[in-house]
């Protein structure tokens, strides 16, 4: 079941309030108890001494006890004079004609007839008579009965109108929270706006930050995935674009080179088109997977050398001088094919920027934590304000002809991430160029 | 009649280029933002064809400093942003055509050819003067009901003499609506082709007003 917060705070704050309650009653009920003790103990010593004043001196003459004719039967006391320990000189009427405490002087309790009764003994000084004098327990209990229930009494009545306030308390000091799932409940869904926090009280603070924190992540999310959605669609339509608008002009050509030209453009464009939608489907490959299953230990100085030799032509054509620099044999855990695109996109990134008759390098070397690769190059290099932008999807730096698709480097951070290693762009030796370097972690063991 | 194309993609600029000049328009083209604010404000264009995303200045941008200068030349966003929104903006930044990629060629000249009617306050798709009669869409001509055979220049000398009828028209104010940047001009191109337009039509149609240019002698009414 479903824990309400109404309901725990109505059933602790009821406890509490029943619990102090009771235990008030209980101390004031014991307190009464014996404060009524100490009263009627008092009067009973009173009446014992008393009557021990009034015995006329002659009463040690008297023979035969005799019943107080004043006393009645269902009287609440009772007493009785003895001479000595025998002699039983005067009782009430309702006292019985043996002794009722053995005690010569003090209080003591006794049963009479299945009841309880207090006795006081009073010993009269200087003679051998004592004084007793009884009354029924069961008084004192009524007494404190009816003590008791004038301190109940109010309770019965005013549990339930405490009840209630405490109902009305809890409803008003939960309305904050109310007021919280409305204004979430009543947002349109795309609203990931954050929640005002200053308004909000301290205890519910946390949960409206937290929240907040939720929706912001949201938003980024969110705003990338629609980012790259719009970017995908206008890289997309551009190339197709093109590719219908020369095929039309190939169609109304009326001569043979414009006719010629035409097609070789064509070409051209759908060779740049497959290259970019195997890109796209590399990462969309790419960006769900959260590990790498096809993990091994792989030398990279083995797989750099190829890659190097794929691209060879490539430089070639540019005039472009691609060296390797990796002398040892240093071993990373990894994916072979997604290494080797790493590598490629890399290394074409770097000759296309590069100036014709100068140099890219690509070098592999152990270090104390790990494996470093790095790839340079001699060319414009990238401003430092945009190191960080042109990992984004589609990010191109300005004033450079899109002949990428910008998505090279955003397939090489993702191939990084899920290697657990780190990238990091820099510019090359004595400010020139660019220097792209991945740090592969230490393989275990 | 001379184009302004502002497009970043090299491949879709170049098929653009070549497009219209298959139906006698001259191309200017320009890559990024700033040269496109440049050339908007530079020269007198009949219309431009302009692409959202740009480098260095934004498509946008550029729209908005053109209607800022009052420069009242029209413009045709060729964009691949589709959605509603951004039309919208693209419309009340002062664009007067919005097309998206990717696009029919056929009916980017469609548009154009729309856009230049309308700058001229021709209503009819056909221009009528005397017995001449032009028609930008079917790239036709006729002459006292028979038709005439054009090069693709002659064609856009007469098209640009008749949206004037009545008016010198200079030699590089020609020139310059029917060739583009990168086209070789002889000359005596103009005069070469206003001999062939008086040989193939009537030789009393074109004026030349010496020391001034040409002159398509208005029918009367």
């Amino acid at each position: 079941m479903r824990t309400s917060l109404r309901r725990r705070l109505m059933w602790l704050l009821s406890g509490a309030v029943l619990l102090a309650w009771l235990a008030t009653a209980w101390f004031s009920y014991s307190d009464a108890r014996s404060q009524i003790g100490s009263m009627l103990d008092a009067q009973l010593r009173l009446s014992a001494e008393l009557i021990a004043q009034q015995l006329a001196p002659d009463t040690a003459a008297q023979g035969a006890a005799s019943a107080s004719p004043q006393a009645r039967p269902d009287a609440r006391m009772a007493f009785q004079v003895w001479d000595g320990p025998a002699l039983l000189r005067q009782r009430s009427a309702n006292a019985p004609r043996t002794r009722l405490s053995m005690a010569q002087q003090g209080f003591s309790e006794i049963d009479l007839d299945g009841q309880r009764w207090r006795v006081y003994s009073h010993a009269v000084p200087d003679s051998r008579v004592v004084v007793q004098v009884a009354e029924r327990h069961a008084l004192r209990d009524e007494l404190a009965q009816s003590v008791a229930n004038h301190l109940m009494h109010p309770l019965a009545v005013a549990l339930p109108v405490l009840g209630l306030l405490i109902w009305l308390s809890v409803t008003a000091g939960l309305l904050p929270l109310g007021a919280l799932a409305l204004q979430v409940q009543r947002r349109d869904p795309d609203n990931l706006a954050s929640l005002p926090e200053p308004q909000v009280p301290r205890e519910v603070a946390p949960l409206v930050h937290a929240l907040n924190a939720l929706f912001g992540r949201l938003r980024t999310s969110f705003e990338q995935e629609r980012r790259f959605t719009a970017d995908a669609a206008h890289e997309l339509r551009t190339p197709l674009a093109a590719l219908k608008t020369q095929a039309q002009v190939a169609q109304a050509a009326t001569s043979e080179q414009a006719l010629r030209h035409a097609l070789d453009q064509i070409v051209v464009g759908v060779d740049r088109a497959t290259r970019l939608v195997e890109q796209l489907l590399m990462l969309a490959r790419l960006d769900p997977q959260a590990s790498l299953p096809a993990a091994e230990s792989l030398s990279l100085p083995q797989l750099a050398a190829v890659c190097v030799a794929q691209l060879a032509p490539m430089a070639a054509q540019r005039d472009v001088d691609l060296a390797q620099e990796a002398p040892d044999a240093a071993l990373v855990r990894g994916d072979a094919a997604l290494l080797s695109a790493l590598m490629r996109n890399l290394l074409d990134n770097a000759i296309r920027h590069a100036p014709p008759g100068s140099e890219v390098e690509l070098s592999v070397r152990r270090a104390a934590d790990g494996v470093l690769l790095r790839v340079c190059d001699q060319g414009p290099g990238i401003p430092a304000a945009q190191r960080q932008r042109v990992l984004e999807r589609f990010y191109r730096i300005d004033g450079v002809s899109g002949e990428g698709s910008g998505l090279g480097l955003s397939i090489v951070q993702r191939i990084v991430q899920l290697h657990g290693a780190t990238l990091r762009l820099e510019p090359g030796e004595g400010g020139r160029g660019l220097c792209v370097e991945v740090a592969f972690p230490a393989l275990p063991g | 009649m001379r184009v302004l194309l502002v497009e970043d993609d090299a491949l879709l600029g170049d098929g653009i280029r070549a497009g219209l000049a298959q139906i006698g328009f001259a191309v200017d083209w320009v890559k990024d933002g700033r040269e496109a604010e440049l050339a908007v404000s530079d020269q007198s264009y009949d219309a431009v064809i302009l692409d959202l995303g740009l480098p260095r200045l934004p498509g946008l941008d550029v729209l908005r400093r053109a209607r800022a200068a009052k420069n009242p030349v029209p413009i045709l966003i060729l964009t691949a942003r589709d959605t509603v929104p951004d039309r919208i903006a693209g419309l009340d930044a002062g664009a007067d055509d919005y097309l998206v990629k990717p696009f029919d060629l056929g009916e980017l000249q469609a548009r154009l050819r729309a856009l230049l009617r309308r700058a001229v306050g021709q209503g009819e798709t056909v221009i009528e003067q005397g017995a001449l009669r032009l028609d930008p869409i079917g790239h036709s001509v006729h002459f006292n009901g028979r038709p005439v055979e054009l090069s693709a220049r002659e064609f856009a000398v007469l098209q640009e003499l008749l949206r004037y009828p009545g008016r010198v028209l200079s030699k590089p104010i020609l020139e310059e609506k029917i060739y583009g940047w990168g086209d070789e001009i002889d000359s005596n191109a103009i005069e070469v082709y206003v001999h062939h337009l008086r040989r193939k039509l009537d030789p009393k149609l074109i004026r030349t007003v010496r020391g001034v240019g040409y002159m398509l002698v208005k029918a009367a009414p």
